[in-house]
């Protein structure tokens, strides 16, 4: 009987210890680690902004699961676990992840080698350019160039 | 009554499309001025006949004509007039229709006025822009037509007795008025804002504009006419379509930040992305298209970018209204998405393929080389390797990975801000930095000596500005970087039209408000340009302070109770339930703001409840310093849970969005009054 008592008060205080420890987890708390995750309903809804019954149920294990002492990878890595990639906004397969950052990579790179073709003519256009170096670039040339601007308009 | 007109009036159309096609393409290629004439004809009469479709589908929505199935799907007896008439376009069929009559209306107006002046473009312009058309309203007629009814079967089984067909089926009888009316579904409540009436059109007028560039400049390539006649004709088509697009763009984030409610106005969303897509081609577009015109270069590349940009379009279609992607914005799934994307496949497989062939004949070369590293062609060259940059970054976020994700890896990922954010924050910053400099620099050549000169003012200016900042606390560099970048390309926009004005000035003899607005008069693309500049400015910094130092913070307080949020204080007065003329219910936090302990303003943030979805509606307190947003995320009379957000400088997004407009309307506007004005001009100078 004794025994029982002990452990049900023993029960009582984990209990009371995880309420405690919950209530001290602020929305804010659970906003945090929430704004890094999708709604598994609405596709591409952050899950902090989300109001459906199934976005309301995973905060609220957000809430439990930061009260236990996890951390906020630690919760992200679990419902990756369980619901896969696309609970979060960086696919967290390795090669995905690559792919992510490199195929904008390499499409600047395209971008730039593009640009560099466009100049790579100007060996030829250099020989017929006279720049002229001693012009000043006062207000009186300024006006000049506007006025060829405005003539060219007509 | 209505629907057989509606019907009658889109088959009407879709066969004057085909025969108008058939026309102008038999026409062109063995030269019969009766025939093509016919064609133009034909052409014309489908807009008075997509627009007596769409009226009549108008009138059956403001009438309640709940036997056709639109109708019901999409209103129910409370709905307001207001928004009978924007249920149009608020859902695919009703929306696919709508969309053609925006693409035969800007038909009808480039047919019109083009038809004497360019005579040898004509015909495969109007064959490309009424194959286009002729695809859209297929679509409507033999799959999604806004003109079916609901009628019962008597002689099948209970649960097959109620059918959709745009016919009469043999013994069918049509269903009772009354019952129809009540079942009736109501239009999506995410649809119910003043936003949505004038969003969507915008956006379609955006997206049907770029058909008339796109078709002008096929026609070129097909008939061998490269000159910059395609050019001449279509530039200002470039430039009601990119308007039209910025506007819609602009519309969709107030709308998602007063009806989203998520404190936020762009979630990189793939269907928003799909809208920014051509937007960012376009913009690229409406710059390069200026290399050809004074230097005659880059005729391939601006065909190629107008392709692209028309293409993004379609593809932006197809993702948005086959189901392909899931998005608040997107339309349900639907029989559409393989026609869209073999119509897409086919357009854009068509134009690389003429493309190549004139490429290969030669007849796209420059007509002058590059002879300047520093020289305007060579920024606007580097300004669009960085949209074709953030093209394709945002376009492999949104489409590609996704896609090949789920193809190769069956994983299903998404996306999210955070990872946009690393690949377009550094390419924004050298988009603002070109569009600093390239003003500065000159067509043809350019010293870096005169470059320097012209630069030095603005660049001190901007650096000041930054300093300022810094002193003022703003902090992380990466907003300092933005802000700097942002400000540089606004300097050098009021620069150029403080000197341009100063010039007039000493040359004339004008007084200051005379000198800046002959500026203007005499040079309004140029001008109108730099307005362009400032309002991106605006916006950009607009963007920079929402998003860098957006504070957000979550309390729930019992009726009296007061947060504290920066130097401002929200205390919650007292919560109503109410009940609004189209039945659905309100729950309403009363809330009272403090600031710096002086009450500023009372808010009510609320839930709507509507029956398959509820929807949060923020309270917000705006002032051109920020935005103090509440939302309601849940409460009782007791207690509520509120979200707050202070959005910094988020206004300037709307207002820059405004200054924006006002540069492309002065950019576009008209020879017409120029013209007017020529003979005083000439006699003034």
């Amino acid at each position: 009987m004794i025994h029982f008592v002990f452990r049900g008060a023993g029960l009582w205080l984990l209990l009371m210890v995880a309420a405690i420890a919950q209530a001290q987890v602020s929305d804010n708390d659970v906003n945090r680690v929430a704004q890094k995750m999708y709604c598994p309903v609405c596709e591409n809804i952050p899950l902090d902004e989300c109001h459906t019954l199934a976005c309301i149920e995973w905060k609220g294990e957000i809430r439990l699961q930061l009260a236990a002492g996890q951390s906020e990878q630690q919760i992200i890595e679990s419902f990756v676990r369980r619901f896969g990639d696309q609970v979060v906004g960086i696919p967290q397969d390795p090669v995905l992840r690559a792919l992510t950052a490199l195929v904008p990579a390499l499409a600047l790179a395209l971008a730039l080698a593009v640009g560099a073709f466009t100049f790579a003519r100007f060996g030829q256009g250099q020989k017929l350019a006279v720049i002229s170096e001693t012009a000043a670039a006062s207000d009186a040339q300024y006006r000049q160039r506007l006025e060829q601007d405005l003539l060219d308009k007509r | 009554m209505l629907a057989e007109i509606g019907l009658a009036s889109l088959g009407l159309a879709f066969l004057l499309a085909i025969y108008a096609l058939m026309a102008a393409l038999i026409g062109a290629q063995r030269p019969r001025a009766a025939l093509l004439h016919s064609g133009r004809n034909a052409a014309l009469l489908t807009f008075p006949m997509t627009l007596l479709a769409l009226l009549a589908l108008a009138i059956a929505l403001m009438t309640e004509q709940y036997q056709i199935s639109y109708v019901w799907s999409v209103t129910d007896p409370q709905t307001p007039p207001i928004y009978r008439f924007t249920a149009l376009w608020g859902s695919q069929r009703g929306s696919l229709l709508f969309w053609s009559l925006l693409l035969s209306g800007f038909i009808f107006i480039a047919v019109g006025l083009n038809w004497r002046r360019e005579t040898r473009l004509m015909p495969y312009a109007m064959a490309c822009m009424m194959a286009t058309l002729a695809f859209f309203l297929g679509l409507s007629l033999f799959l999604e037509n806004p003109f079916e009814r609901w009628w019962i079967l008597p002689d099948l089984p209970a649960d097959e007795q109620v059918i959709e067909a745009v016919l009469i089926p043999p013994r069918a009888i049509a269903p009772d008025p009354d019952r129809l009316a009540s079942t009736a579904s109501g239009l999506n409540p995410l649809l119910r804002h003043f936003g949505m009436i004038i969003h969507p059109p915008m956006l379609y007028l955006g997206f049907v504009g770029f058909t008339i560039p796109f078709a002008f400049a096929m026609s070129a390539l097909a008939s061998g006419d490269l000159s910059t006649n395609w050019i001449q004709a279509s530039r200002r088509w470039s430039l009601i379509a990119w308007i039209f697009l910025s506007l819609g763009l602009i519309l969709g984030g107030r709308w998602a930040y007063d009806v989203l409610g998520w404190g936020g106005y762009w979630g990189w969303d793939p269907v928003e992305n799909a809208a920014f897509l051509p937007w960012l081609v376009g913009t690229a577009f409406i710059h390069s298209v200026m290399i050809q015109e004074k230097r005659g270069m880059l005729k391939g590349w601006n065909m190629a970018l107008v392709t692209a940009a028309f293409s993004a379009v379609l593809f932006g279609t197809f993702a948005t209204r086959s189901g392909v992607i899931e998005s608040v914005h997107s339309f349900a799934r639907s029989e559409v998405g393989f026609p869209m994307l073999a119509f897409w496949a086919v357009m854009t497989g068509l134009a690389l393929t003429l493309l190549f062939w004139r490429w290969r004949q030669g007849k796209l070369r420059d007509e002058h080389p590059f002879v300047n590293i520093l020289s305007r062609e060579s920024m606007f060259v580097l300004n669009n390797v960085v949209f074709i940059a953030l093209f394709a970054a945002i376009f492999w976020g949104s489409f590609g990975l996704p896609i090949v994700s789920e193809l190769f890896f069956g994983k299903e990922v998404t996306i999210g801000a955070a990872t946009f954010e690393f690949y377009v924050v550094p390419l924004f910053i050298a988009m603002y930095i070109l569009m600093g400099i390239a003003p500065l620099s000159a067509w043809g050549r350019m010293s870096a000596k005169r470059l320097g000169k012209a630069i030095i003012i603005p660049a001190s200016m901007t650096l000041a500005s930054a300093v300022l900042a810094i002193a003022l606390g703003t902090r992380p560099l990466v907003a300092v970087l933005g802000y700097g970048a942002a400000l540089f390309a606004g300097w050098v926009a009021l620069y150029e039209i403080y000197r341009g004005t100063k010039a007039r000035r000493r040359a004339l003899g004008e007084n200051s408000l005379r000198a800046l607005l002959g500026l203007f008069r005499r040079n309004q693309r140029r001008y109108g340009g730099f307005i362009v500049h400032l309002g991106v400015t605006v916006i950009g910094i607009g963007v920079i302070g929402s998003t860098i130092f957006q504070t957000e913070v979550q309390h729930t307080l019992a009726q009296g109770g007061r947060v504290a949020v920066q130097d401002y204080e929200l205390r919650y007065d007292h919560f109503t339930r109410a009940q609004a003329i189209d039945g659905r219910m309100m729950n309403i936090a009363a809330v009272t703001i403090f600031r710096r302990g002086q009450e500023i303003a009372q808010i009510r943030p609320r839930i709507d409840d509507y029956p398959d979805m509820p929807m949060t509606i923020a309270g917000a307190h705006s002032t051109l310093e920020n935005d103090f947003y509440v939302l309601l995320i849940a409460g009782g009379p007791q207690r509520a849970t509120f979200r707050i957000y202070i959005n910094p400088l988020v206004n300037l997004v709307w207002w820059g969005g405004i200054v924006l407009v006002l540069g492309t309307v002065i950019a576009v506007y008209p020879k017409v009054s120029l013209a007017r004005r020529k003979p005083q001009a000439v006699r003034a100078a």
